[in-house]
C-alpha cells in the first residue's frame, strides 16, 4: 500500500492487486504496535482509505496475478484473475445484512480460527474495500441472502474473470506467512487448548478482539500466569530453518506490556535465546518492560504438558543457572517466526523471479539496492524478501516505489531494454 | 453565516475501546445532541474506517451540514483523513475541527470515567464553538523549486541524490569534510556480501559524477535556511579548500608538507599532512584538501605545485533557492572514554573502527596479523560498548542499542578467521542481534568454534593492563556469573553510533530531537523520513542506526518524499496565516514588533489609507501578532481571537453545571 | 470550630480545580498526547485548547477563563524547540505578565496563571508540573466569582 500510495502521489498510475478480499495485510489484524503502543488499526485504516480514494490507484481484490511475460522493451505483460465475489462491488453497501443471515458458520480465517464466521461475510470489520464477499465453496445456495440483500447486490452467476494489461514495472509486497506450530510437535500446538499462537494473542488483545478480551481459549478464564516462548520455528536447526524472524522479540516484548495493561495482576514470562531490541526505541521499550514487572528468563524450552486444570507445565533449560527447571503457566504464547509467501513466482513465465535458500524472493544486491531482483524491473518490498518490522516495511516500500519510478524514466528514454 | 445558523455534525470514534472503555460516550451524545447549532451528534467503532468516513460525507449532503467536528484520536494521525473525507463531501475542509479525546482524555484518565467524560465533553464543545465561527479557506497554491538540497554526502545523501536526479530533479550536496563518501568507504569488509566499503562508495560516486544535475560543496555548512517549503532559501558557508586543481606533482607536493597531525579518516591511527587525500580510493573531489587549521602557510607545497594551490583563498557565502531538503549528516561511531574497558591505555584495545582501518591496510600476502608490532593470535570483541547502557543517576547515556554492531563484529571476525584461520577468537556480549538473515553469521562463527560469552546486563566485564598484557575478567552469565580470565592479544572495542550534528542541524532547520539523541521523524510507521516541518526530510543514519541497506532504503524513501511533494512545481500551503481588517487597524505597529518572519508592511488600501497588511507567502502562522493587536483588527484565518474566545467561555461553563 | 474545620477539610478534599491548558500544535501538543499514550496520569479536569504557538496567547482569555469555570490557566509553552520563533519564551512571558496584571485588577489570584516550556517528549515535566499547579490551586481554593 505504502508503495502505490507514493508512487501515486509521484504521478504515475498504479494498479494494486491483492488476493485476499481486503487490502491491509495483517498489520490491520494486529492490536497495539510496537514499540510506541499505537493502536495498528489506526495506522494502516487511513492508509487504507487513502488507497481507495486515490485518484492514480486502481484496486482489485481478490485477485491473483496468474501470468507475468517480460517483454523485450523491458514492460511486461501480466493476466490477472479476478475471483467471483457473487456480490456486486459497486451495488454493496457494507450493510452486512446478508452475513446476519446467513445460516452457516465457518472458522474464521481473519480471527485465526478463534471465532466462527459466515458464508457471507465482510472479511473484517475495518476492511477496506467494505464490501461482502460470498465463500462459494462453503455456501448452500439457499438464496437467503439474495433475498434480504436491499441493494440487490448479490449475484450467484458471478464467474472469475480473466484482465489483461501492459505494465511498466511490477512491485512484488506478498508479504509472509507464519510459521505453522504444528510442525514443532512438542509444543503441542493443537493439542493443548491453552497453548496458543502469539498472532491469535495479538487478535485477543485487538479493539476488534473475538472474546472482547484476553481470556484461555479453553475455559475463557483469565490467565494469571502466562509464558511466552520465543524463536518458535525460527533459529532452529533441528526443523532446518537457522533464520531469525526479526520482530517476534519486539512483538511479544509489546504483547507481555500489553497484556499486564488489561490484566494487571499477571505474570509474564518470556523464555528467550537472545532479545533481539535492536530498532530505534525498542531497547528502550524493552528496559520498560523489565520496569513493569515482565521476566525474562533466557532458556531452552524441552517439553510441555498438560495438567487437568488446563494449565501447561513447561520444562526447559535454564541458561542462569545450568539446571532443568519445571514451571507451571494458565497460557503459553507460541512466537511463532515468518515464512515466505512465494507463489507468486511462478507466474513469472519467461523469467526467473529467484528466491534464496530459504524462499524469500531473493534481493541480488542488497548493499547498492535493495529492492533489485533477479528480474530488471521487478522489484520487490516489505516483508516478501525477509521479514522486517513494520517501520522497515515502509520505508523498503518507499524505496521500492523509488526504484520502480527510475525504472520507469529509463524505460522512457528507452534505455533499459533486455 | 452567524454563529447560531451553521449546521454542524458531531462524530464521536470509540476507537474499537480504546476511547469507548474510557468514557461514557452515550452520556457525550446525550450533552452535545442539544447543544446549539448541533444537528446531527452520532458515534461510531472507527471513525477512520472507510465506513466511518463515508458516514460524515452522506450527513453532510443529506443533512446540509456546514461544519463538522470529529472527536476521536490526535489530530496527528487522522485530521488528514477527516479533512479529506469532508472534501469528500463536498464541504470546505476548513470548517472541520478535529477533537482529541483519545490522548488526552480516555488514555490519560483510564481510572476516572466520570471526569474523564466531562473532560471529552468540555473538548468536544470547545471543538463546536471553533465550527461555529470557522470559514472557508482556500489553500495557498506557491511555486515550488523543482531542486533539492542534501546535507551529508555519505551513502545515504549520495544515493538521495542519484534518485532525485533520475527523476529529472537539481540537487545541491553540502558535505562538511573536504570529501563526499561518508564512513562506509572505511569499511573494510562489509556484511552481507563481503564486498570492500570503498568499492560500494565508488560506485555511488561514480553514478553522481554521470549525474548532470547534481552540485557538490564539499568542505561546507549550512548556515542558515529562510523561507518554507517549496522555497527555502539557503544559505551556504563554504571553508577555503586552498586546492584549486589536480596537478602532477601533488603527491610530491604533499610529501613535503612539514605538519603531520592524527588522521581522522583513520580514527586517528595514523597521521596525515596538513595537506592530504583520504586513506582510501572512494573519495570526491578527487583533488587533496588543505586543512585550514593544521596548516602554517610555510608555502612549500606552492612551490612544488604553483597556481594548483591558492593560500589567500577565503571563505565563500554560496546561496542557493531549494524546494526541499534531506537530512543525511550519518552518524560518528561512539568515542570511548580514556580508561573505558583500558581503550586509550594501551596499543592493543582498539574500537571495531579503528580495526577495520587496520584491516584493510594489511596487505594481500601477508600471513600473520600484526597490529603495532604484535603478532596477534588471540582476540577479545567486547560489545555493546558505548550502546545499551544502564540509565543510572543523571548523565546522559546512550540507552539504545546501535543495531548494527553485533553482525558487524561477527562478520568481521569471520572474515578474520577467514584469512587468519590460527587466531582465537572470544566474544564478550549481551544479546546478539544478528537479525533475519545475519543470524546464519552467528551460527557460522559457532561453526568455527568462536567463543561467546554471555555477560550480565549490569556488570560488564573489566580490562586490566600490565606491561603491554591484557586481562579481562568477565562474568559467564550461563553459569552462574562465575568469573572467566581471558588474556587476549588484543581487544575490539565494538562501539555504538551516535548522531552526527543532529542539534546543529536542529538549530538550523528548526526540526526536533529524539530522547536518543537522534533526529525524529514525524511519525515512526506513518512518516518515517518527514519532519514536522514540512519539506525537510531525514534520511539514513541520523535518523537513527542502520546498516547499509536500511541506510540505502531509507535514502530513496526520502528522495521518492522529496519528488511526490515537488513534482507538479507547486506545493499547496495551509492557508493557517494571518490577515489585517483595515478598517480596524489604527497602525500601533505593535504586530509588525513581534511578527518573526517580518510579514506584516503597511499598505495603502482604497478608500482607508495606510493599514497593516500581512504577506501570506512570509507569514508563518504563529498568531503572535493577534496576541498584541489593540484593536484585534489581525487575526489568523484560522482560529481568531473570537473563536478562542468563545471555545475557552463555553468549555468553562461545562465544568461548572 | 472542630466541626467546622472537618467540613472544611472534606470541602478542600472533594474540591477540584478545574485548569485550562493552552498546548502548541507543533510541540507541547505533542507531550500531552504522550502523556496519554503512557497512560500517565494527570487531574482530569483539564480542558486543552491547541493554538499554534504559546505567543498567541492573549490576556483576556484568561480572564475569562476564571471568569466561566476555571479555577486557572497552564500555559504550555514552547520554549526553545518553538518553531517559530527563538524569543517564543520571552514574548509569551511579556503575554503572562500582562494577563497576571489583568487579573489583578479583577480581584484574581495572578497565582492562577502559570507558564512552562514543554518540549514534545516532556511528559514527565508535563505530568509534574501540571500536578504542582492543580494542588497551588488547590490551595487557592476555588475562584471567588463576582
Ligand atoms: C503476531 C505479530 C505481531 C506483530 N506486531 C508488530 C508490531 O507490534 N510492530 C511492528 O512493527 N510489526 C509487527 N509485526 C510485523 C508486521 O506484521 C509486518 O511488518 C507487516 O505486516 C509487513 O507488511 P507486508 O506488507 O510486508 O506484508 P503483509 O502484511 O503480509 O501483506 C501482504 C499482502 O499481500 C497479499 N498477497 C500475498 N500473496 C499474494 C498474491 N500472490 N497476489 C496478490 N496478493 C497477495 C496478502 O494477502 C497481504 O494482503 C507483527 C507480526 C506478527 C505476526
Ligand atoms: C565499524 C563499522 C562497520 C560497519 N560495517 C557495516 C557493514 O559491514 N555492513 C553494513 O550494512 N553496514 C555497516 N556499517 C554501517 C554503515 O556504516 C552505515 O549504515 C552507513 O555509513 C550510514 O550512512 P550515512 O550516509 O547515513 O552516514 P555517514 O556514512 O556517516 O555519512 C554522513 C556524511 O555526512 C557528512 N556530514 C556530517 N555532518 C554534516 C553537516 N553538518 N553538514 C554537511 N555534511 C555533514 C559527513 O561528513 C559524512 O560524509 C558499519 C558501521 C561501523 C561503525
Ligand atoms: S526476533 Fe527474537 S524471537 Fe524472533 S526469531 Fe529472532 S531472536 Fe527469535
Ligand atoms: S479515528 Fe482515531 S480514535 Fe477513531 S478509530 Fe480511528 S484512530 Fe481510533
Ligand atoms: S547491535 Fe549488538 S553490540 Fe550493537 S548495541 Fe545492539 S546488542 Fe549491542
Ligand atoms: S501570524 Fe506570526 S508570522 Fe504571521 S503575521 Fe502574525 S506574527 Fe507574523
Amino acid at each position: 500500500m505504502e508503495a502505490s500510495l507514493t508512487l501515486g502521489d509521484m504521478g504515475f498510475r498504479v494498479l494494486l492487486v491483492e488476493k485476499t478480499p481486503s487490502i491491509g495485510g495483517k498489520m490491520a489484524l494486529l492490536s497495539k504496535v510496537f514499540p510506541t503502543l499505537d493502536c495498528s488499526s489506526c495506522i494502516v485504516t487511513p492508509k487504507m482509505a487513502a488507497v481507495q480514494h486515490h485518484s492514480n490507484i486502481d484496486l482489485m481484490v481478490l485477485s491473483e496475478v496468474s501470468e507475468v511475460i517480460k517483454r523485450v522493451k523491458g514492460d511486461f505483460d501480466v493476466t490477472i484473475r479476478k475471483k467471483p465475489t457473487f456480490v456486486d462491488i459497486d451495488k454493496c453497501t457494507g450493510c452486512t445484512w446478508c452475513e446476519k443471515v446467513c445460516p452457516v458458520v465457518i472458522s474464521d480465517e481473519f480471527n485465526f480460527d478463534l471465532r466462527g464466521r459466515k458464508a457471507a461475510y465482510i472479511a473484517f470489520d475495518i476492511a477496506v474495500p467494505k464490501k461482502a464477499v460470498i465463500d462459494i465453496d462453503n455456501c448452500l445456495l439457499c438464496g437467503i441472502c439474495e433475498s434480504i440483500c436491499p441493494a440487490d447486490a448479490i449475484n450467484f452467476l458471478d464467474t472469475e474473470k480473466i484482465f489483461r494489461i501492459r505494465v511498466k514495472t511490477i512491485i512484488v509486497a506478498t508479504g509472509y506467512k507464519l510459521f505453522d506450530p504444528r510442525e514443532k510437535t512438542e509444543f503441542k500446538y493443537g493439542k493443548f487448548r491453552n497453548v496458543i499462537t502469539s498472532i491469535q494473542l495479538d487478535r485477543l488483545l485487538a479493539p476488534t478482539s473475538p472474546f472482547g478480551g484476553v481470556a484461555r481459549p479453553l475455559d475463557f478464564k483469565e490467565p494469571e500466569k502466562i509464558a511466552f516462548l520465543l524463536c518458535v520455528g525460527s533459529r532452529d536447526l533441528k526443523i532446518g530453518y537457522p533464520l531469525c524472524s526479526q520482530v517476534c522479540c519486539m512483538y511479544s516484548i509489546k504483547q507481555a506490556q500489553l497484556v499486564l495493561g488489561a490484566l494487571p495482576l499477571a505474570e509474564t514470562t518470556i523464555f528467550y535465546i537472545d532479545i533481539r531490541a535492536f530498532g530505534k526505541g525498542f531497547e528502550e521499550f524493552y528496559n520498560q518492560s523489565k520496569l513493569m514487572g515482565v521476566r525474562f528468563v533466557k532458556g531452552q524450552v524441552d517439553m510441555l504438558k498438560e495438567k487437568e486444570d488446563g494449565s501447561i507445565c513447561i520444562s526447559y533449560f535454564d541458561y542462569e543457572s545450568g539446571e532443568m527447571k519445571n514451571e507451571k503457566f494458565d497460557l503459553v504464547v507460541l512466537a511463532v517466526g515468518f515464512r515466505p509467501q512465494n507463489e507468486i513466482v511462478n507466474a513469472f513465465k519467461n523469467a526467473k523471479l529467484e528466491l534464496d535458500e530459504y524462499g524469500w524472493i531473493k534481493v541480488i544486491d542488497p548493499n547498492r539496492s535493495p529492492n533489485s531482483t533477479s528480474i530488471p524491473g521487478v522489484f520487490v518490498a516489505g516483508t516478501a524478501s525477509g521479514p522486517k518490522d513494520i517501520p522497515d516495511s515502509i520505508l523498503d516500500a518507499n524505496s521500492a516505489a523509488m526504484a520502480a519510478a527510475k525504472y520507469i524514466r529509463k524505460l522512457e528514454r528507452g534505455g533499459a531494454g533486455v | 453565516m452567524s454563529r447560531e445558523k451553521k449546521r454542524i455534525g458531531v462524530y464521536v470514534c470509540h476507537c474499537g475501546g480504546n476511547i469507548s472503555n474510557y468514557v461514557d460516550i452515550n452520556r457525550i451524545i446525550e450533552a452535545i445532541k442539544e447543544y446549539p447549532g448541533v444537528v446531527v451528534a452520532k458515534d461510531f467503532m472507527f471513525m477512520c474506517s472507510d465506513a466511518g468516513q463515508q458516514m460524515i460525507i452522506d450527513d453532510i449532503k443529506e443533512e446540509k451540514l456546514d461544519g463538522v467536528v470529529v472527536a476521536a484520536c490526535s489530530p496527528k494521525l487522522h485530521e488528514m483523513t477527516f479533512r479529506n473525507a469532508v472534501k469528500r463531501g463536498g464541504l470546505n475542509e476548513y470548517l472541520f475541527y478535529h477533537v482529541n479525546i483519545r490522548e488526552h482524555c480516555s488514555w490519560a484518565h483510564m481510572h476516572d470515567r466520570e471526569l474523564a467524560t466531562m473532560k471529552a465533553i468540555s473538548h468536544i464543545i470547545s471543538g463546536i464553538e471553533h465550527v461555529k465561527l470557522a470559514s472557508a479557506l482556500e489553500k495557498i497554491s506557491v511555486k515550488a523549486e523543482r531542486s533539492v538540497l542534501i546535507i551529508g554526502g555519505g551513502i545515504a545523501g549520495l544515493r538521495a541524490a542519484v534518485d532525485l536526479a533520475t527523476m529529472g530533479f537539481n540537487v545541491v550536496i553540502v558535505e562538511k569534510s573536504p570529501f563526499v563518501g561518508g564512513n562506509v568507504a572505511k569499511w573494510w569488509k562489509v556484511f552481507p556480501s563481503g564486498e570492500e566499503g570503498e568499492d560500494i562508495v565508488m560506485e555511488l560516486i561514480d553514478e553522481v559524477k554521470r549525474s548532470k544535475n547534481i552540485t557538490i560543496i564539499t568542505n561546507a555548512e549550512v548556515e542558515s535556511v529562510e523561507g518554507f517549503v517549496g522555497n527555502f532559501d539557503v544559505s551556504i558557508k563554504i571553508k577555503p579548500r586552498y586546492v584549486l586543481r589536480d596537478h602532477p606533482k601533488m603527491r610530491e607536493a604533499i610529501e613535503i608538507c612539514p605538519i603531520e597531525v592524527p588522521n581522522e579518516y583513520d580514527f586517528g591511527l595514523t597521521k596525515r599532512k596538513a595537506i592530504y587525500y583520504p586513506p582510501y580510493k572512494a573519495f570526491y573531489p578527487e583533488i587533496p584538501a588543505i586543512d585550514d587549521k593544521a596548516c602554517n602557510r610555510c608555502g612549500k607545497c606552492v612551490e612544488i605545485v604553483g597556481d594548483a594551490i591558492d593560500l589567500s583563498q577565503k571563505e565563500e557565502i554560496f546561496k542557493v533557492r531549494v524546494g526541499a531538503i534531506i537530512v543525511a549528516t550519518g552518524f560518528k561511531p561512539y568515542e570511548p572514554r580514556k580508561g573505558e574497558f583500558g581503550y586509550g591505555e594501551s596499543p592493543y584495545i582498539l574500537t571495531l573502527p579503528q580495526l577495520e582501518r587496520i584491516l584493510s591496510t594489511i596487505p594481500k600476502d601477508s600471513e600473520k596479523l600484526i597490529i603495532n608490532g604484535r603478532e596477534i593470535s588471540k582476540i577479545c570483541f567486547i560489545y555493546c560498548v558505548g550502546s545499551r547502557q544502564q540509565p543510572k543517576g543523571g548523565g546522559k547515556v546512550n540507552e539504545y542499542c546501535s543495531r548494527y554492531c553485533c553482525t558487524s563484529t561477527i562478520f568481521t571476525s569471520l572474515k578474520i578467521a577467514d584469512r587468519f584461520p590460527n587466531i582465537k577468537i572470544y566474544h564478550l556480549y549481551r544479546d546478539i542481534r544478528t537479525y533475519g538473515s545475519y543470524e546464519l553469521f552467528y551460527l557460522e562463527a559457532q561453526r568455527r568454534k568462536m567463543i561467546f560469552i554471555k555477560y550480565p546486563d549490569d556488570s560488564p566485564p573489566t580490562v586490566s593492563i600490565t606491561d603491554e598484557k591484557l586481562l579481562v575478567k568477565v562474568k559467564d552469565f550461563a553459569a552462574r556469573g562465575k568469573e572467566l580470565i581471558i588474556k587476549p592479544d588484543l581487544i575490539v572495542l565494538a562501539v555504538g553510533m551516535e548522531p552526527n550534528d543532529a542539534e546543529k542541524i536542529q538549530e538550523i532547520l528548526k526540526i526536533s530531537i529524539g530522547s536518543d539523541g537522534f533526529l525524529r521523524e514525524a511519525h515512526p510507521k506513518l512518516r518515517p523520513v518527514d519532519t514536522l516541518r514540512a519539506g525537510v526530510f531525514i534520511a539514513g543514519t541520523i535518523q537513527g542506526p542502520k546498516t547499509i541497506s536500511e541506510t540505502l532504503a531509507s535514502a530513496s524513501s526520502a528522495a521518492a518524499k522529496a519528488v511526490s511533494l515537488l513534482v507538479r512545481g507547486r506545493v499547496e500551503l495551509e492557508p493557517t496565516t494571518a490577515y489585517v481588517d483595515p478598517n480596524k487597524c489604527n497602525l500601533s505597529k505593535k504586530c509588525m514588533e513581534v511578527c518573526p518572519s517580518g510579514a506584516i508592511s503597511v499598505k495603502s488600501y482604497p478608500g482607508i489609507g495606510e493599514r497593516a497588511w500581512v504577506n501570506e507567502i512570509l507569514c508563518l502562522g504563529c498568531g503572535a501578532c493577534t496576541a498584541v493587536c489593540p484593536s484585534e483588527a489581525i487575526q489568523l484565518k484560522t482560529l481568531s481571537t473570537h473563536q478562542i474566545k468563545n471555545m475557552i467561555r463555553e468549555a468553562a461553563k461545562i465544568w461548572v453545571r | 470550630m472542630f466541626i467546622l474545620f472537618i467540613s472544611l477539610a472534606i470541602f478542600m478534599e472533594d474540591y477540584k480545580p478545574k485548569i485550562l491548558v493552552l498546548s502548541t500544535m507543533y510541540i507541547s501538543d505533542l507531550a500531552v498526547d504522550l502523556a496519554g499514550l503512557q497512560h500517565k496520569e494527570y487531574p482530569p479536569t483539564t480542558t486543552i485548547i491547541r493554538l499554534p504557538c504559546s505567543s498567541m496567547f492573549r490576556p483576556e482569555y484568561a480572564l475569562i477563563a476564571l471568569e466561566n469555570g476555571f479555577d486557572g490557566v497552564f500555559i504550555a509553552a514552547d520554549g526553545t524547540d518553538c518553531p517559530f520563533r527563538e524569543d517564543c519564551t520571552q514574548l509569551t512571558a511579556r503575554r503572562v505578565e500582562e494577563a497576571m496584571k489583568l487579573l489583578k485588577e479583577h480581584g484574581y489570584e495572578p497565582e492562577r496563571i502559570k507558564m512552562a516550556a514543554i518540549c514534545s517528549v516532556c511528559v514527565k515535566p508535563f505530568i509534574r508540573l501540571i500536578n504542582e499547579f492543580y494542588e497551588r490551586l488547590r490551595k487557592l481554593g476555588p475562584v471567588k466569582r463576582r
